[in-house]
């Protein structure tokens, strides 16, 4: 699950940043990871991102936060595991086998651009399909939720 | 410009037999689950488990064993579930904290 993603149980939730690493633990599951453990999916972990998914600067480093420090592509650990995305770490995770789903948000090329950089799969639903509601957000016009298997 | 990328695609070569060389081998490279659950669906996984092949909590072992070998040299990973690491010691309940060389490129890992 992407860091930006609440988790009501005993995972942080920070979105990368190091200055919610004590922040209380969000009240309740969002609505996407409710939805998922309904269904009987295990959350194994929270994964890497650009840094408030990439609030921090237009020019940011993809994949980088202050909490994990930079994702590397699997295929090629000094490359980006993507040009101008958020979602590196869920697309990583993925193309490494360290799990067989992950979900990432999206609101500009987030999801499939590292989906695209990692050669797995990237879905990204309509705009309002999933709920946003539980995710950090960067705009309320436009961030997503997807997955990426 | 033709010897120079011939010269660069050897080196490449040499470059990623080296690295092939310096592999982990024996136990330590091993899953401790012994599966093998490379390019699995979800519908696979819920046919293993429904044919009592599979249990979920191979399934985290494996994934978890998966993000103890190779998570220190990619970071994607911030935090594994605390719930599913008491048997993994508590280095496990923060990944980023265990920090390998990773300025080296290699090719083994997707």
């Amino acid at each position: 699950m992407k860091d930006n993603i609440d988790t009501a149980d005993n995972m942080h939730t920070t979105a990368g940043s190091l200055a919610l690493l004590d922040a209380p633990t969000p009240a309740e599951d969002a609505f996407l990871v409710r939805r998922l453990r309904a269904a009987g999916a295990i959350i194994l972990g929270k994964t890497n991102l650009s840094e408030w998914a990439n609030f921090r600067s237009t020019s940011s480093s993809s994949g980088w936060s202050g909490r994990g420090g930079q994702t590397h592509d699997p295929c090629l650990l000094d490359r980006s595991p993507c040009g101008s995305s958020s979602s590196s770490g869920s697309g990583v995770a993925v193309a490494a086998n360290l799990t067989v789903l992950a979900v990432g948000t999206e609101t500009d090329g987030s999801v499939v651009c590292p989906a695209a950089f990692n050669g797995i799969v990237g879905i990204k639903p309509s705009l309002g399909l999933v709920s946003r509601s539980g995710i950090i957000p960067i705009a309320f016009s436009g961030q997503n939720s997807a997955t990426q298997l | 410009m033709a010897a120079t990328t011939k010269r660069n695609t050897l080196i490449a070569i040499i470059g990623a037999f080296v690295l092939l060389a310096c592999a982990p081998q024996g136990e330590e490279s091993v899953p401790r689950t012994s599966l093998t659950l490379d390019e699995v669906t979800v519908g696979e996984l819920q046919e293993m488990m429904q044919a009592g092949d599979l249990s979920s909590v191979q399934l985290v072992d494996y994934y978890i064993d998966r993000i103890a070998q190779l998570d220190p040299q990619l970071n994607s990973i911030l935090e594994i579930n605390p719930t599913f690491t008491r048997s993994h010691g508590p280095s496990m309940r923060n990944v980023s904290a265990a920090r390998f060389d990773r300025r080296s490129t290699a090719y083994r890992y997707c």
